[in-house]
């Protein structure tokens, strides 16, 4: 069960931000802005492990004391991270791969909605409860 | 089934942005309504059609995804030709493009054809503008149904 | 290469720990003991190939060797697990070289010795020959059997290689060194042999043992050691990568246990570790014995220092230091989950302690090619130490501005003993050292804490990741503002904010908006601190009250500033539409309006003393700025757009080849300039004096939308275009950025004009009529006493004033008129009937030129006239025809023929000719015999346009020739013979008869004698049977008055009803020869035809008709 989810935009802007606990969120904002960091060294082209990776999950970014943040990064430059409290020990790579997965679809559905303009913040509630079921699992 | 559907719903979207501002100039046709809507539909669809590749290498690789995957799922048919000056100049050709092969094929009507295409070109331009690459799309029909489009990347 | 390894030899016999494979010696030990040194000191020089288990590739290992001499009771057993730690190679040492010798007592002591050995199964043995000799060996020519010969043939038949020779150990000569390379190899590898299945067998075990750890009574360090034994002998032999894996395992052996504690109940043994810290004392990298109770943190920080040391032995240092901060927080885990309890502040020494060990090795590895990876590895480890540091900081009251109670102080001291002593060399102090130096002094805390934090910043930014630099930053900057050093906290947030801000993070920017504001209070910097307040109050993402509170600070201290405080609008407000409301182009004197659409952010109201939209002068447009075309800005106008998701404008192209025919079609585009975003221009200086302004001052701006006008009167002519939005909050002057694209706007003058402009009507001469000038006053002011002049050409006379006559010239005074306003003055115009093509000219103060106007006079009556005929008497027709729009007055019309009387046939009344309408006047030329066969006619008539008018006379001259009637024609149509009506279809006769009128007396019209008569008939009324042309001559008779022609013509109707007789057309025939001209050309051989005039000719059947009946056989459907 992660704690917190987000999506940045190409230009490293979020779009979209949720916590479970709400009184963490702007904790949680802070470590997710400095994962971006690493987001774009992993994604450097002239970073030789990099160009190895083909896939879009990037894996774990790296760790804090009381949490570890997962990153994925979509063809089209859409960031999704994902911040899953440390003490949360049953939840293995697979299952965040596919919590990124069931992200991507959601985003991918929020971004053929005419009425949502690319680039934008993603406020629909839908949205919201949707990804809010997808990392508390209880989808 | 819904192949026609596409079809048709294509041509009424050209009839319909082509018959609000056709009055003015009947020589210089105007398509560029036609493109952005598939502009804007290209960037939208590109994010569900790219979510299972792997990650594009470089701008060869998300071309050939184009040539491929894409106008296969699109167009139910893969590019049948891509050539490249390796410049950022890209062309691709479709010995059959989809929407013209409803016409007669050869010359017959070429004035029309590229009514057919401009929604097609806007759609390249949309999902390469969204897999960050920013180009200019045309089209070029000698004779139908075959067609090419040509990709001019715009190097920031 | 990732740096020098570590010089120290294996250090595992620093420790004590002798992994190296037991040899036992039996037979001739001092033969053995000549040699065992040397031995001993070969053998692990040179690699020898490891053939593995499992498929595992074969490795190069260095291998040595633990000599002992052979005893019974320690041989091993052939099943045991531990095998390794037992004699596993068994050799024997003799120096006999005589067979007898030997067959008398050495072969039965290797007997012996053999058969204790393969009672345990044993078969790693050898047994060597020391062969020493002195001198030369070569006395003997024939070879004869050898001991080892005998030995190998006794009891080494199919294993011929644990028996060998060896010259001269003991010596090194050249000659022997390939013999005595030859035992150590073969020693080597045969050991190598025995000591693989060792191995093999001890990792079986050590799987086993693994697999039974979830057996109750399994011991957790009991398996340690086992398996450490595995890595140890992995490392003696050099295999360090493989020593790694077992510690590997190890570590995540006992992670597995420890995350599984809380669910599962057999892992009580864990609770060993429960104890509550007492020792923190770091890592300890050396060499060290793991304790046997360790604590939870011994326990990590010894695979930890374990893993550290074979990653180091194979060159990987990075991966050591990139390992150690999940490690640290790993054990942070656990402590939380075995719920061991600790001083407080404990945990986080041995944190720092830890971090800083780590980065003290790895600082032996910073050499210049190497500071990417050590940057890359050590940032986020400098980070942690000092935010531990900082943490200890905070509980042992060593934070500025605080001070250390005597219960803090106690804290120190217990955490210092606890971390035990660790000296390092002499002038560079340990991290202990340096610890406890740090928290004893506050000076050397603050000291250390701002070292370590910086060197983490600066690492961070040296290896690009900025955002996290940032964030060390904020943690820096309320250090600094606890230290009172506002100027440097104020500089890292405001990196920090930037930061936040490009990357659109407006939440994060906000809160640390919030510190700076703070930072800047404390600092007592009132225009940081305003400027700080606003942001913060203008914040969507801060909780209202606190907006509030921040507002109330902003207009609290805006009120004491003494100076104006320039600040951009950034998000506090925008614009969100601009319209221009009045022309685009406008007038000068006229009002410019432009209604703009402000979102105000703040949380409250603002006054605001001044509001105004600057104005630009700018006559030729800018090549690199975008221009909006239209009145209207709307907010997605001014939203800076994607160059990426841009419309292109498309287009299609048709390309023809050579013969026009179409080639290929297809769509091009206008390859528009992609913009990027709008790099911000220059500041423009605020130029106020040409601004549109607010009209209502002081203004409320509501936090919201407002909608607010703004004008100017436009005084200056040219161009402009809308610059930048001004608002002064009293001293606070808020400036938008540039409106973009930008709107322009033009204020032009207007000239005044002079126009002369005529009725609807077509100016008529003769009559005095009425134009209208009218003067137009354009955007300034005339001097009301310029004079304008007008001029007329000869024949046109006017005047301005209604009394007044008419005159040739005029001079008007403009008077005293305002701008925009049109006088029309009606001027009288009167040409004379003489001339049509007139023109005025007008002479103006503001133009250098005359203004020429052409006119056109048409007379006020048309007049035409006709003559008729009826045998010898004329009558003259004048039909007059009335131009004025006004009804004419006439009367008196007069016609007057030269040197013919005439007589009215009108009667003679005053008549109105409306306009349009034609009158006709009738007289009858009195028959003379005149022989001229012309004459000059005058008509005129008086006419006045009204009552008051007196007449004025209108002549219209015209001359009447031909007018004579010479021939006068009648046509009678009879029907033929027998019948009494014409019928349809049936010949009928035209009796045609041509009567000459005038008496021709000699030659003088001779050529009036032939005449040709035509039928003209209507082709669907009559048919003409025969012939319908002919010439007639008069001959001699035209003499005569009267003479007559008569010719019958056969004509047929068509058609029934009543029809006009055919028309007949006579024409003067001019015969070929009678020409008298001396010059003959070609043509003028031809017969020619010259038609009369109308007067000329009188046909008397014009009018008459023929009624003709239907056919009698025809069965006519009606």
């Amino acid at each position: 069960m992660a704690v917190c989810a987000a999506i940045v935009g190409k230009d490293n802007s979020p779009k979209f931000f949720c916590c479970v606990n709400p009184d963490e969120e702007l904790a949680f904002q802070f470590k997710v802005l400095s994962s971006l960091d690493i987001i774009e060294e992993k994604l450097n082209p002239t970073n030789k492990s990099a160009s190895d990776n083909r896939e879009l999950y990037l894996g774990q970014l790296y760790s804090l004391e009381t949490c570890k943040i997962y990153g994925y990064v979509t063809n089209t430059k859409i960031k999704f991270i994902i911040v899953v409290d440390s003490t949360n020990m049953a939840l293995r790579d697979n299952e965040i791969r596919s919590m990124f997965r069931r992200m991507h679809s959601e985003y991918a559905d929020m971004v053929s909605n005419p009425f949502y303009i690319p680039g934008e913040a993603i406020t629909s509630k839908m949205f919201d409860a949707n990804i809010k079921s997808i990392i508390t699992g209880t989808v | 089934m819904e192949d026609t559907l596409l079809d048709l719903l294509h041509s009424e979207i050209i009839n319909y942005t082509l018959q609000n501002g056709d009055e003015k100039d009947k020589k210089e046709e105007d398509l560029s309504g036609l493109e952005y809507i598939g502009f804007s539909t290209g960037y939208r669809i590109i994010e569900r059609l790219t979510k299972e590749m792997p990650r594009f290498k470089d701008e060869l690789d998300t071309m050939k995804f184009i040539c491929t995957d894409f106008w296969l799922a699109v167009y139910k048919k893969q590019i049948d030709n891509l050539r490249t000056n390796h410049q950022g100049v890209y062309v691709l050709q479709d010995n059959a493009f989809r929407f013209l092969s409803r016409l007669s094929s050869g010359k017959q009507y070429l004035e029309a054809a590229p009514r057919y295409v401009a929604f097609t070109c806007g759609v390249i331009r949309g999902s390469l503008a969204n897999l960050s690459i920013q180009c200019l799309v045309t089209a070029e029909v000698q004779s139908l149904p075959s067609c090419k489009f040509h990709i001019q990347v715009q190097r920031m | 290469m990732n740096g020098t390894v570590d010089e120290e030899p294996n250090n595992l016999a620093q420790l004590g720990i002798d992994r190296r494979p037991i040899v036992t010696c039996a037979g001739e030990l001092e033969v053995f003991s000549t040699v065992e040194e040397n031995l001993s000191n070969a053998l692990p020089k040179d690699t020898c190939e490891w053939r593995r288990s499992l498929g595992r590739p074969i490795k190069n290992v260095h291998v040595g060797a633990n000599f002992v001499p052979f005893n019974v009771q320690s041989l091993p057993k052939c099943s045991q697990w531990d095998l390794i730690r037992q004699p596993l190679f068994h050799t024997y040492w003799t120096e006999c070289t005589d067979v007898d010798t030997y067959k008398n007592t050495i072969r039965e002591d290797i007997e012996a010795w053999l058969k204790e050995l393969n009672s345990r199964e044993i078969t790693d043995w050898l047994i060597v020959v020391v062969e020493n000799y002195d001198g030369k060996r070569t006395k003997q020519l024939i070879p004869r059997t050898t001991v080892l010969d005998k030995i190998r043939a006794d009891f080494a038949v199919k294993q011929g290689d644990r028996c060998i020779s060896v010259i001269n150990p003991g010596r090194a000569e050249s000659k022997t060194a390939e013999s005595w390379r030859g035992l150590v190899s073969r020693v080597r590898h045969l050991l190598l042999v025995a000591y693989a299945r060792a191995v093999t067998r001890l990792e079986e075990h050590v799987r086993q043992q693994r697999e039974r750890r979830n057996e109750p009574g399994w011991n957790f360090m009991k398996y340690f050691m086992l398996q450490e034994e595995l890595a140890q002998v992995l490392e003696m032999l050099g295999l360090n990568d493989e020593a790694l894996v077992q510690y590997d395992e190890l570590d995540a052996l006992f992670s597995q246990f420890v995350a599984n504690f809380t669910t599962c109940d057999n892992l009580k043994w864990l609770s060993q570790f429960q104890r509550p810290l007492d020792q923190w004392h770091g890592l300890r990298l050396k060499p060290s014995l793991v304790e046997d109770t360790p604590s939870l943190l011994e326990l990590r920080a010894y695979i930890f220092a374990r893993q550290s040391r074979m990653l180091l032995l194979t060159n990987k240092v990075w991966e050591m230091a990139s390992r150690c901060l999940p490690f640290l927080h790993t054990c942070v885990r656990e402590l939380a989950i075995l719920e061991i309890t600790a001083p407080p502040g404990a945990v986080w020494c041995w944190l720092f302690l830890a971090s800083m060990e780590v980065l003290q090795v790895c600082d032996k590895f910073n050499q210049a090619d190497q500071v990417e990876e050590y940057s890359l590895h050590t940032a986020a480890l400098w980070e942690y130490a000092s935010q531990k540091l900082r943490n200890l900081g905070e509980l042992c009251g060593l934070m500025p501005q605080g001070a250390p109670t005597s219960e803090q102080l106690h804290v120190v001291v217990s955490l210092s003993a606890g971390m035990g002593d660790n000296p390092g060399p002499l002038n560079s102090p340990s991290p202990t050292d340096r610890l406890k130096e740090a928290l004893c002094s506050q000076d050397v805390f603050i000291k250390s804490y701002l070292e370590l934090a910086e060197l983490a910043m600066g690492t961070f930014k040296h290896v690009g990741r900025l955002r996290m630099a940032r964030l060390v930053g904020q943690e820096v900057a309320t250090f600094y503002l606890l230290l009172g050093e506002t100027q440097k906290a104020a500089a890292f947030l405001g990196d920090a904010i930037r930061t936040f801000e490009s990357d659109g993070w407006h939440e994060l920017a906000a809160q640390t908006q919030l510190c700076l504001a703070d930072c800047h209070k404390k600092a007592e910097d009132s225009q940081k601190y305003i400027k700080a307040c606003a942001a913060v109050s203008a914040a969507v993402e801060i909780d209202t009250l606190i907006r509030w509170s921040y507002f109330d600070e902003m207009t609290k201290h805006l009120v004491k500033l003494d100076k104006p405080m320039e600040l951009a609008f950034n998000d506090m407000l925008r614009i969100n539409s601009v319209a221009i409301t009045s022309d685009l182009i406008v007038m000068q004197d006229c009002k410019m309006e432009v209604e703009l659409a402000i979102e105000s952010n703040f949380p409250k109201e603002i006054v605001c003393t001044y509001f105004a939209v600057c104005l630009e002068r700018e006559e030729k447009p800018k090549s690199n700025v975008r221009y909006h075309s239209g009145k209207l800005l709307t907010k997605k106008d001014l939203k800076w757009q994607d160059p990426l998701l841009q419309r292109l404008r498309i287009k299609r192209t048709l390309n023809y080849k050579q013969d026009k025919q179409l080639a290929t079609s297809g769509i091009a585009s206008k390859l528009t300039q992609l913009h990027r975003k709008d790099s911000a221009p220059a500041r423009s200086r605020t130029d106020l004096s040409a601004a549109l302004e607010a009209e209502k001052l002081p203004l409320l701006l509501t936090p919201g939308l407002n909608v607010l006008k703004l004008s100017k009167k436009a005084t200056d002519v040219g161009k402009y275009c809308l610059d930048a939005a001004i608002i002064h909050v009293d001293k606070l002057q808020l400036k938008s950025p540039p409106i973009l694209p930008r709107l322009t706007l033009e204020v032009q003058e207007e000239s005044p004009s002079i126009r002369l402009y005529k009725r609807p009507a077509p100016l008529l001469s003769g009559i005095e009529q009425v134009m209208n000038l009218i003067l137009t006053i354009g955007s300034y002011l005339i001097e009301p006493k310029s004079i304008i002049k007008l001029t007329a050409s000869t024949g046109l006379t006017f005047q301005i004033q209604p009394e007044e006559a008419l005159t040739n010239n005029l001079e008007i005074e403009v008077g005293d008129k305002a701008t925009f306003s049109s006088t029309k003055m009606p001027l009288r115009v009167l040409a004379d009937l003489l001339t049509r093509d007139h023109q005025v000219t007008i002479h103006v103060p503001w133009v250098p030129k005359p203004i020429v106007v052409p006119l056109n006079f048409s007379p006020p009556m048309s007049t035409t006239w006709r003559l008729f005929t009826v045998d010898y008497r004329k009558f003259v027709q004048v039909n007059v025809v009335g131009h004025c729009v006004d009804n004419l007055i006439v009367h008196e019309p007069d016609l007057n023929v030269k040197s013919i009387p005439v007589s009215t046939k009108h009667c003679d009344s005053s008549l109105i000719i409306s306009n349009g309408l034609s009158y006709s006047f009738l007289w009858e030329l009195a028959h003379t015999n005149v022989a001229a066969n012309s004459a000059k006619a005058e008509f005129s008539v008086q006419y006045k346009l009204t009552e008051n008018d007196c007449y004025k006379s209108y002549q219209y001259y015209f001359d009447v020739t031909d007018f004579k009637t010479l021939y006068a024609l009648d046509a009678v149509v009879e029907p033929a013979k027998g019948n009494e009506f014409c019928r349809v279809g049936v010949v009928c006769h035209l009796h045609l008869t041509i009567s000459n009128m005038v008496a021709v007396h000699g030659k003088e019209n001779a050529d009036i004698r032939s005449v040709m008569y035509e039928v003209l008939a209507e082709q669907s009324v009559w048919a003409v049977c025969g012939r319908t042309a002919g010439v007639i001559s008069f001959g001699g008779i035209l003499e005569e008055e009267n003479a007559v022609q008569r010719v019958v013509l056969d004509v047929m109707p068509l058609t029934s009803g009543f029809l006009p007789l055919p028309l007949v057309r006579i024409s003067k025939y001019i015969p070929a020869d009678t020409l008298h001209s001396e010059k003959t050309s070609a043509s003028d051989t031809h017969p020619r035809l010259e038609p009369f005039t109308s007067g000329q000719v009188y046909n008397k059947s014009k009018g008459k008709q023929l009624h003709v009946i239907a056919a009698a056989s025809e069965t006519n459907p009606l």
